[in-house]
């Protein structure tokens, strides 16, 4: 018997347990530590950020579908990693933090014989002074972020409403921010809900960015061949901008927040302020802290994970300059390098480098876009380790599955107005994530299978995935049927 | 320490930048047929099934890569 413990329960991780129950024989332990007792459908917490869905329609509770499924689930915090056992026992084991109702938090071990670390990110917010709910700006990162970004968002329509007018200032809120796409798509729907509540003459709306040039989307921009050329993105994303009258500011960390004001630099090195009446900046993405220590009980956290607080794996983490990236630099099975048994997957593996070219100001302040690996790259890493770890447990020779992101696809569906008649999206896909320029010299990536394309059909697509998706966390019959 | 000037209300149409900000106004922009097309349904429902297809595709390539 093994038991497989699987650390987070967002997309990745939640793509991994189901699977390896469907795998492995009752005979085998899968289990869940979660500090969440929801699942998130984090991609529709847009729509949830402008009060278009509430909380029940992007998240449910995972126990019940565990129970079903089989999958052991614990409502807990992993806090440390123990690859090597203890003094007592040369068994791994995990150490989890679990409130006990009425009581302190109380700390457990839970023995492991595979690991997959799928915490995802830290919101890192305290990285930038002021930032985030409570502080000065919202964020549309969890349901109960967006729930309250939409609120704020509604309060404000109807002072307009009034005669008043505002500025909302949409972006990242740091120079290390990744996840561009999910900022552009709630600006470029909150000016489509400002039209439809009829203030947008009434609002001015800015997105500001870390990205060196907009379509960044720290994947270095693309190509995309269309109307008889091939465009970069930074053009397909500056029309989208400019047709909505949304203004930018890119090469920007934002420094600090008060209350109405956000203060940046520049990658030029000049010191800017911006007033504001709502503001949505997203946070960097950290590791969640996690610990580790060996059998005498040094700590080896530094062996483990990278000094973000990702883990370490199959990558190759040389530093070397952008000119000597290459695809090859990226991980392909996610395996722990010095403990095999452990996995990372999802947000929480460390990326070799950032895939966009790195700037820094001349006060020494990176500004660019850092590597996002969100939505289907997580998930598809998910499945495939998961099938590695399957095969190891059952017996079955031969290498490990890969899925590196230089060789992995990924189709994104940005919503730009939520309408079954007027809506839009603007609907993407890139082969692959990260450049290959080996394999494709000229622009990085397929151009047979980097496309982009805007209009109604892809808003229609983006609300079938929403249900399609949510169908299948929910393990719902045929839920493998539906691909990641 | 600057502080924007960009609290004359949309005054910076007349220029491409105000500050750091960039108002866009030199950017490609769809004519009036193309905004059309973008919710024009006969055209959407072929592009919402050449999109799916395009999507399939892409998976496809993945799942054949990563057997």
């Amino acid at each position: 018997m093994s038991r497989v413990v699987v650390l987070g329960a967002g997309i990745a991780g939640h793509t991994a347990a189901p699977y390896l129950r469907t795998w492995l024989d009752k005979t085998h332990e899968v289990v869940v530590v979660s500090p969440q007792s929801n699942y998130n459908w984090v991609p529709s917490n847009i729509w949830l950020g402008l009060g278009l869905m509430t909380e029940e329609q992007v998240a449910f509770p995972l126990a019940p579908v565990y129970s079903k499924a089989g999958i052991r689930f614990e409502q807990a915090r992993a806090v440390a990693i123990h690859p090597e056992g203890s003094a007592d026992s040369a068994a791994p084991y995990v150490v989890v933090e679990k409130r006990i109702p009425g009581q302190s938090v109380e700390r457990i071990p839970i023995p492991y014989d595979y690991l997959i670390n799928a915490t995802g990110p830290k919101l890192n917010f305290a990285a930038t002074e002021g930032l985030g709910p409570g502080k000065h700006t919202v964020s549309v990162c969890t349901p109960d972020h967006a729930t309250e970004a939409a609120k704020e968002f509604l309060a404000l329509v109807e002072r307009m409403k009034q005669g008043a007018r505002c500025r909302f200032v949409v972006g990242t809120g740091h120079g290390q921010c990744t996840c561009q796409g999910a900022a552009f798509e709630y600006v470029v729907n909150l000016e489509f809900e400002l039209r439809q509540h009829g203030v947008r003459d009434k609002a001015e709306v800015i997105f500001l960015t870390n990205e060196y040039e907009l379509g960044d989307f720290g994947m270095d921009g693309a190509f995309i061949r269309r109307n008889g050329y091939i465009t970069p993105t930074n053009i397909f994303t500056e029309s989208v901008l400019a047709e909505r009258d949304i203004w930018s500011i890119t090469r920007a960390h934002v420094r600090k927040i008060e209350k109405g004001r956000v203060f940046y630099e520049t990658l030029a090195g000049e010191e800017h302020e911006l007033t504001f009446d709502m503001a949505m900046l997203l946070p960097p993405f950290a590791g969640v802290g996690l610990q580790a220590f060996d059998r005498a009980g040094e700590e080896i956290t530094a062996k483990l994970f990278a000094p973000n607080g990702f883990m370490k794996v199959d990558a190759d983490y040389t530093q070397k300059p952008y000119e000597q990236w290459k695809a090859a630099d990226w991980p392909r099975t996610y395996q722990c390098p010095t403990y095999p048994n452990i996995f990372a997957a999802g947000i929480a593996f460390a990326p070799p480098h950032p895939i966009s070219r790195p700037h820094t100001s001349p006060k020494g302040t990176p500004i660019f876009a850092t590597a996002p690996r969100t939505g289907m790259p997580s998930a598809t890493i998910g499945r495939v380790v998961a099938r590695s770890i399957a095969d190891k447990v059952t017996g079955k020779e031969g290498p490990l599955h890969a899925a590196s992101m230089a060789e992995l696809g990924a189709a994104c569906v940005a919503s730009s107005g939520s309408s079954l008649l007027k809506g839009t999206a603007a609907s993407m896909t890139v082969f692959p994530i990260v450049p290959d320029y080996e394999r494709y010299p000229k622009y990085g990536r397929d151009l047979k299978y980097t496309t982009g394309e805007i209009g109604l059909a892809g808003h229609w697509i983006k609300v079938i995935l929403h249900y399609m998706f949510l169908y299948k966390a929910r393990l719902h019959p045929g839920w493998r049927a539906i691909p990641e | 320490m600057s502080v924007q000037q960009v609290d004359g209300w949309k005054s910076g149409k007349e220029s491409a930048t105000v500050g750091e900000i960039n108002t866009n106004v030199y950017a490609t922009q769809p004519t009036r047929f193309t905004l059309f097309m973008r919710t024009f349904l006969p055209w959407q429902l072929r592009r919402f099934f050449s999109i799916n297809l395009k999507m399939i595709l892409l998976i496809g390539r993945e799942k054949h890569l990563h057997k």
